[in-house]
């Protein structure tokens, strides 16, 4: 495994308004646990505020986590200090959602997509032949490399961050939400590229996004996260045509239908997961703050088939079938 | 006769290069109690259409041509008192981000109830009722508490059922919805709207919504109107368009969208900048069909079936002139 982490906890301060003096913790991961291999593409999924992003940066040791551990290529960097980490830095990479926040804005293009090879000693001209050579991978002109980054569109900037993180010759790249701020034919070009350079690369790739459609599109694996936690995992197509936990079920049920989504004929129609909402009902509230969460499973007030177990007893991530896992009370049960 | 009615709507925007036209004859119409979507990426001139419709265009955007009837009565060229009369009263509007529209420092139930006291005259305390029903209607729990909390006490999914309220609280008979559920997360996302879909068949409401998500439209709208660079280049019903679209540019957005487990096809180039609109079609520099007559006219919009159009020279395979 390239990537694998286990028990991920990070924990935050924050003041609470009602006393001016409390303090209260967020829990924005809460014992996670993910691997990811070579050449893999594993997607993270959940609603705003479940803790997504906050676990890419873990994973990357942009913040460091209060509990547990995290083995990329072979060695444990949960502890490690920013001197100590540096070798990590060009084996592990970033992609940000934001094309317009994430470059800076008095840097030509070359100069802003090799900044990372200063690090390695590269004098200006041999960066400059670098980024050439990494604008012609993601498909700009190289007319590009010396303009600054307002004259490029959203799309241009978000393949100019793909090149950026590429620079260093990553293993591991980790892109949050890279394409949900573009227009639909753009983030089609974004994903055929994202898509490609790892193929040709064999890179590991998180990819932390909301929509369903998009993961469905480009990943093996998912994950889906609730609450800190991740709640089901497994092979894509798996966990997203026959989901086992009821948060992933209802997730699926609340997206939009894929426009072309055609009806399927009765005669093949798969069995319905014995345990399947879709039929039912959207989900109704709101996801609770991650400040006070609930007790038990985090998922119980908001979840149809809690029962009064789910309340007390938080469920452990077990198997749920071939190479997938759930946290969920009702799991193998048979009820 | 349709509700809404736009016809060669046409609104003129500053740029760095001098005025240019944002919308370029856009033609389209909506019954009562119906649904269209307004579908195109960034730019293409769906949310300045939607605030010509309520007299709103930004400070220096003007109304370059075109005319809008709603219910028979020329919109185009009113003067303000005029508008006010009809905001509010007969159209009214749902944005994009909640959180920026609300006050932040007056309470939910006085947002609500301040368009009751302009619109409607109602004294203090029967506005406050009536709002406090309303955030009711819309499904807030607890009504009567949250209307005296503040913006920042509700969560993106009720500010944005908040602003429902306040948008129908005069009984407009034609609500625009300018992605009313981007901001928000799925599950709420389908809350809303399913939401306003209840509120349309209660109250007889005609929806103008408008968004980028084909999935949103295929949920939500019964009719489709494509933009691309200031024109609709295709509309029709929502099934109609999405299964069998005419427009190449239909198409092409169709297979840029992820998730169906087939091979995505990017759409390659971009979209024209407004000061440098190709003269013939705007969309033949990145067509797959583009033939050379289409580098020199314009096409104009040609009706394909009952109230279903498209602007092509070159339609999909399948759809005769």
């Amino acid at each position: 495994m390239l990537l694998e982490a286990q028990g991920l906890k990070r924990h935050y301060r924050v003041p609470d308004r009602a006393t001016w003096f409390g303090q209260h913790q967020v829990q924005a991961v809460d014992g996670v646990g993910l691997s990811l291999d070579a050449g893999e593409t594993l997607g993270l999924v959940g609603e705003s505020g479940c803790g997504k992003s906050t676990l890419g940066r873990l994973l990357l040791r942009l913040e460091k986590p209060d509990e547990g551990s995290l083995r990329i290529l072979g060695k444990d960097w949960a502890g490690a200090s920013e001197a100590e980490l540096r070798p990590l830095r060009g084996q592990a990479q970033m992609v940000f959602q934001d094309p317009y926040g994430s470059l800076n804005p008095r840097l030509k293009a070359w100069d802003a997509i090799t900044e990372s090879l200063l690090a390695q000693g590269l004098a200006a001209q041999a960066r400059r032949e670098a980024a050439a050579a990494l604008l012609d991978k993601v498909g700009l002109p190289q007319s590009s490399l010396d303009r600054h980054p307002h004259a490029f569109s959203g799309g241009q900037r978000q393949r100019l961050s793909i090149a950026r993180a590429l620079a260093s010759h990553p293993r591991l790249l980790i892109a949050d939400e890279p394409v949900s701020s573009l227009d639909l034919s753009v983030q089609a070009q974004i994903l055929l590229l994202l898509k490609s350079l790892q193929q040709e690369q064999g890179l590991a790739l998180l990819f932390i996004s909301h929509d369903l459609r998009v993961l469905r599109q480009l990943c093996d694996r998912v994950a889906v996260m609730y609450l800190g936690r991740i709640v089901e995992q497994g092979p894509a197509s798996e966990v997203l045509e026959r989901p086992c936990h009821p948060y992933t079920q209802a997730l699926l049920a609340a997206a939009p239908p894929h426009p072309l989504a055609p009806p399927k004929p009765a005669g093949q129609r798969r069995a319905p997961h014995p345990l399947d909402l879709r039929a039912s009902a959207g989900l109704a509230g709101e996801p609770p703050s991650p400040i006070h969460p609930p007790s038990g499973c985090r998922f119980h007030p908001r979840c149809p088939l809690a029962q009064p177990r789910c309340s007390s007893e938080p469920p452990l991530l077990k198997d749920s079938g071939p190479l997938r896992q759930a946290a969920c009370h009702l799991i193998g049960t048979g009820s | 006769m349709p509700l809404l009615q736009a016809e060669g709507l046409s609104i003129a925007v500053p740029t760095a290069q001098g005025p240019a036209l944002a919308v370029r004859g856009a033609s389209f119409c909506l019954e009562a109690g119906q649904t269209l979507g307004l579908v195109g990426e960034s730019g293409c001139g769906k949310s300045l259409t939607a605030l010509s419709l309520m007299g709103l265009l930004p400070p220096g955007a003007r109304l370059a041509g075109g005319s809008i009837r709603f219910d028979g009565r020329e919109l185009a060229g009113l003067d303000e008192p005029a508008w006010e009369g009809l905001r509010g009263r007969e159209l009214a509007m749902v944005f994009q981000d909640p959180a920026a529209c609300l006050n932040p420092v007056m309470r939910i139930g006085e947002q609500v109830a301040e368009a009751l006291r302009l619109h409607q005259g109602l004294a203090k305390a029967a506005a406050w009722d009536k709002a406090v029903g309303l955030l009711g209607q819309v499904g807030i729990p607890e009504p009567k508490l949250r209307a005296s909390q503040y913006p920042h006490q509700f969560s993106g999914g009720m500010r944005q059922r908040a602003m429902i309220a306040m948008a129908l609280s005069c009984q407009p008979r034609l609500l625009i919805a300018d992605e009313p559920t981007t901001a928000l997360d799925v599950t709420v996302q389908a809350q809303i709207l399913d939401l306003l879909k209840q509120l349309q068949k209660e109250l007889g409401l005609a929806i103008l919504l408008i968004t980028h998500d084909l999935g949103i439209v295929a949920r939500a709208a019964d009719r489709l109107a494509v933009m691309y660079a200031g024109r609709v280049v295709e509309q029709g019903r929502v099934r109609e368009v999405l299964r069998a679209p005419a427009h190449p540019y239909t198409q092409a957005l169709l297979d840029c969208l992820p998730g169906l487990g087939r091979p995505l096809r990017a759409l390659q180039g971009q979209v024209p900048e407004l000061w440098d609109m190709p003269r013939g079609c705007a969309f033949a520099p990145r067509c797959s069909r583009a033939g050379a007559d289409c580098l020199a006219q314009d096409p104009p919009a040609q009706e394909l079936a009952l109230g279903r159009q498209a602007a092509c020279l070159h339609l999909e395979a399948g759809h005769a002139a």
